[in-house]
């Protein structure tokens, strides 16, 4: 579990100090010499298996259409200069095509070598399946059983070698790699129990065994103690996020020193949880899956395709891995393009990185997203708003987008979509504050589908600090209601729903959200409304004794369509007595301000008032409204009224509602609604 | 941009070619040119990245009486790390896709070499079970020489029955893996050629 950060102190201890931008993968590698019969028969594995994967691939090219073939020249040779000049005089755009312009290449310190990748590039592949899940998935079926049995062997000699020296971790490292990679989880996890290496590193290949069975919360347990266990430096190096981050992001991360970014980290993490209503960080998690890959295959040099070391721009497929994890496919292009690549790499520059076949494409399938937030979220996560989460994994039309690509995407295990933030309000009671939230789950995704939506009202200030407020169930399509006791103090709000029992796609929102303390810490004399609930229209005699019960029917949005024009407002007055006789005022006026110069002349009278509200007075008493008094040491008025909006043009529109005293004392609140044509 | 037809995959490619870094017949037909000084420079940078040369990667040639097999060169050994890197070099090759047979080329121990000739000193050619048999027991020995070749070591295997083997099959490819200290492996192939027997 990512450690709660000090939330307060987090960001006015910004320390200056600009570390350069250089991501360290820790080695996990002990002092002693490995035993180099075992990294023999470690590359004897990985080179059988890549010739199992040419041969595949091979198979497979034979019977790809042309076009698909084509298309991926552009990825499969992934030039630099395909990137930086895209005019068609290009004379290598000419040759192979343009990526679409969402796409980043990869570049690694070593001039020659990139990686550029991509969205499935086919709609489907010949016998293949999705190697992130299962790295002997890229091979053909028939392929697998060899294979698999070569490295049944590997994995004898390895754990027999373990059983010698478990103060080795490279050779845990490896037996729970290859025993995760034939799927024998259990196994791995053994492996990773008998480890008697450096703690940490132990700790880690737990939690990447239990991560790849889908284990979620021991990994993110796991994990913990690994993090727990690192030294300072390494910890720093390790938990590093720059690659994560866009420039935007990446300027205020580098200003806080190894030590604050600690707490940074976690923020980043904490808000990046995709759901909060599961136990354990999935995106977090996988991260460490990410890091513990690329640690594991750097110490062998090579894994089954790809160079890792630093000579032949390892550094560039490690970052690939640590945006964007495994690949689902990599398209290979035969050994006559691998050497065409390998000498055009020479030619064009002479003192590039040596080449490193086999190159190939790298294809992620659609539907992942991005859930690491927009900066100012992570610096205040009390006053973020729904759209600092992209998400992006989707498009209008609810079908996976294949027209975004951003600094970093992970698969959750199901599709995740956006809720609209519907309308949350709250009212105050004597002791705590309740939260009323509504919203539908009309995302398109979610309208192809009819199923029923598990749906949370969540609550959390820290990492691993999640309360659950309010459960309720709904279908594709439907509207809900969700009311509870929420705490005083900021917290990230979230609505969550989870399709069930299927689980494959999953909705939500989260914003910041600062309740207002309970009426027990209102002062004396202190007056006060609450948030105004905009409802369905309700009946004359509901309104004539109007109580909370009515929040039940809280509008799930703030749009309005043209057939939705009347509706109910209900509010509560704080702090006043029935016989202060408040004076109210409720104002409808346009959300956008006129201009300084419209103002001027609509109160000289030269121009003509643009805008269209409504006005109403009345005093406590009046009987155009009912009232209910909420007994108690703070007394609370609950109000409804009826409104009709039909004769306001289309707009945004700003519902104000003013209480006055005798006295002099005052109090207002405002909602914004938008009335749709 | 897709190319969405033969005729301009063909153009674009064309193109390419004539741009000078295009596909590896232009590079094998200027290195055949071995009295240009730019083409010596070139040839030393593939040599120097373990590079096939083009033109000098050349086929496994089956003889009547012997089979020439050309090794690709180590990549540690032409980069020459400080200190030397203390494991396993091994060449592995198959001849035949299914392969026919399996054969190695390695020490029996692992060493920290500092030049090709140290690793050839030390290293036999031995007959595997299967290509998924591991390297180090491989221990059937067959009878060959090896020297150092311009494009890497070359194994002339001269034990009778092998050569008579594979004559009779006339496999048409030799898989290759090279595998050097520290995990680094390569994996490629050659094609195989059978001179008539004047």
């Amino acid at each position: 579990m990512v450690p709660r950060p000090p939330l307060v102190a987090l960001f006015a201890s910004l320390v200056v100090s600009l570390a350069p931008l250089r991501v360290v993968w820790a080695k996990p590698q002990e002092d002693s010499p490995l035993d180099p019969r075992l990294v023999l028969m470690v590359s004897e594995f990985q080179a059988n298996w890549q010739r199992a994967w040419r041969d595949s691939e091979d198979y497979r090219r034979m019977r790809m259409p042309y076009n698909d073939f084509n298309e991926r020249h552009v990825y499969v040779y992934c030039y630099e200069e395909m990137y930086r000049d895209r005019s068609p005089s290009n004379p290598v755009v000419q040759g192979f095509g343009v990526a679409p312009p969402q796409y980043v290449l990869i570049r690694s310190k070593r001039p020659s070598r990139s990686w550029c990748p991509s969205w499935s590039l086919a709609k489907s592949n010949l016998d293949v399946d999705d190697e992130s899940a299962w790295r002997d998935g890229a091979l053909r079926p028939s392929l697998r059983a060899s294979v698999a049995t070569q490295r049944d062997s590997l994995v004898v000699a390895l754990a027999a070698a373990l059983a010698k020296d478990s103060s080795s971790g490279w050779i845990a490292g490896q037996l729970v790699r290859f025993r995760v990679d034939a799927r024998d989880f259990d196994a791995a996890l053994q492996a990773a129990s008998r480890c008697r290496a450096l703690a940490w590193w132990c700790a880690g290949l737990s939690g990447y065994a239990h991560a790849k069975n889908n284990e979620t919360l021991a990994a993110d347990s796991a994990f913990g103690r690994m993090r727990a266990a690192m030294p300072d430096s390494l910890r720093c190096a390790w938990e590093d996020a720059s690659l994560l981050l866009r420039t935007d992001q990446l300027t205020a991360y580098r200003k806080f020193n190894c030590r604050a970014r600690d707490s940074v980290n976690a923020q980043i993490w904490w808000l990046a949880d995709p759901l909060f209503r599961e136990a354990g960080n999935a995106r977090w998690v996988e991260q460490e899956v990410r890091r513990m890959d690329i640690a594991l295959r750097k110490s062998v040099t090579q894994d089954e395709r790809f160079s890792f070391d630093e000579q032949r721009g390892g550094d560039a497929v490690a970052e690939v891995l640590a945006r964007y994890g495994w690949p689902s496919y990599t398209a290979w292009h035969g050994v006559a393009k691998d050497r065409n690549i390998s000498y055009q790499s020479l030619e064009i520059n002479r003192n590039a990185s040596p080449p490193s076949p086999p190159y190939t494409s790298l294809e992620y399938a659609p539907g992942r997203i991005s859930s690491i937030p927009e900066w100012r979220a992570v610096a205040f996560p009390y006053t973020a708003t729904a759209t600092d989460w992209a998400l992006g994994g989707t498009d209008s039309s609810g079908a996976p987008n294949t027209s975004w690509w951003s600094q970093e995407h992970f698969w959750p295990g199901y599709r995740i979509v956006p809720l609209p933030k519907g309308q949350t309000v709250t009212v105050r009671r004597q002791s705590h504050v309740d939260v009323v939230a509504a919203l539908e789950l009309a995302h398109p995704a979610q309208l192809r589908r009819d199923a029923t939506y598990d749906v949370l009202l969540l609550s959390t200030t820290a990492p691993g600090n999640v309360d659950s407020i309010s459960r309720g169930a709904t279908r594709s399509g439907g509207a809900i209601r969700l009311r509870g006791p929420i705490k005083s103090n900021p917290t990230v709000l979230a609505i969550e729903a989870v399709e069930q029992p299927a689980r494959e796609l999953a909705a939500r929102t989260r914003f910041g959200f600062t309740p207002p303390p309970p009426l027990s810490a209102i002062l004396e004399n202190e007056i006060a409304v609450s948030d105004i609930a905009v409802l369905t229209p309700r009946t004359p005699s509901e309104l004539e004794a109007p109580t909370d019960s009515l929040l039940q029917h809280l509008y799930p949005r703030l749009s309005l369509s043209s057939r939705e024009r009347r509706i109910t407002l209900y509010w509560e007055s704080y702090g006043t007595q029935p016989r202060d006789s408040a004076s109210i005022v409720l104002r409808v006026v346009p959300a956008n301000d006129p201009g300084f110069l419209q103002r001027v002349g609509t109160a000289v009278g030269m121009v003509t008032d643009p805008t269209r509200g409504i006005e109403v007075r009345f005093r406590d008493q009046d009987a155009r409204t009912g009232k209910t008094t909420l007994v108690g040491p703070v007394p609370a008025q609950m109000r409804a009224l009826s409104l009709d909006l039909a004769a306001l043009k289309p707009g945004r529109y700003t519902l104000d509602i003013s209480m006055s005293l005798r006295d002099g004392r005052a109090a207002s609140r405002q909602t914004v609604v938008e009335l749709l044509p | 941009m897709k190319l969405t037809n033969g005729f301009v995959h063909v153009l674009a490619h064309a193109t390419w070619f004539l741009l000078g870094i295009g596909p590896m017949q232009a590079q094998s037909a200027r290195s055949n040119k071995g009295t240009d000084p730019k083409v010596i420079r070139t040839d030393s940078v593939y040599l120097a990245h373990n590079v096939p040369i083009p033109g000098y990667d050349a086929e496994t040639v089956v003889y009547r009486e012997h089979i020439e097999v050309l090794l690709p060169p180590t990549y540690i050994l032409v980069q020459r790390p400080k200190p030397p890197l203390r494991g396993f070099y091994g060449w592995k090759f198959s001849f035949g896709r299914n392969p026919l047979v399996t054969l190695v080329f390695r020490p029996d121990s692992a060493l920290s070499a500092t030049s090709d000739s140290d690793v050839l000193r030390v290293s036999s050619l031995f007959l595997c079970r299967s290509r998924e048999q591991w390297m180090l027991s491989c221990t059937i020995p067959v009878r060959a020489k090896a020297r150092k070749g311009s494009g890497g070591i070359i194994v002339d295997i001269t034990d009778s029955a092998l050569v008579r083997q594979v004559r009779t099959s006339k496999p048409s490819v030799l898989l290759r893996q090279l595998f050097e200290p520290g995990g680094r492996f390569r994996v490629d192939e050659t094609g195989i050629r059978y001179p008539s027997d004047r």
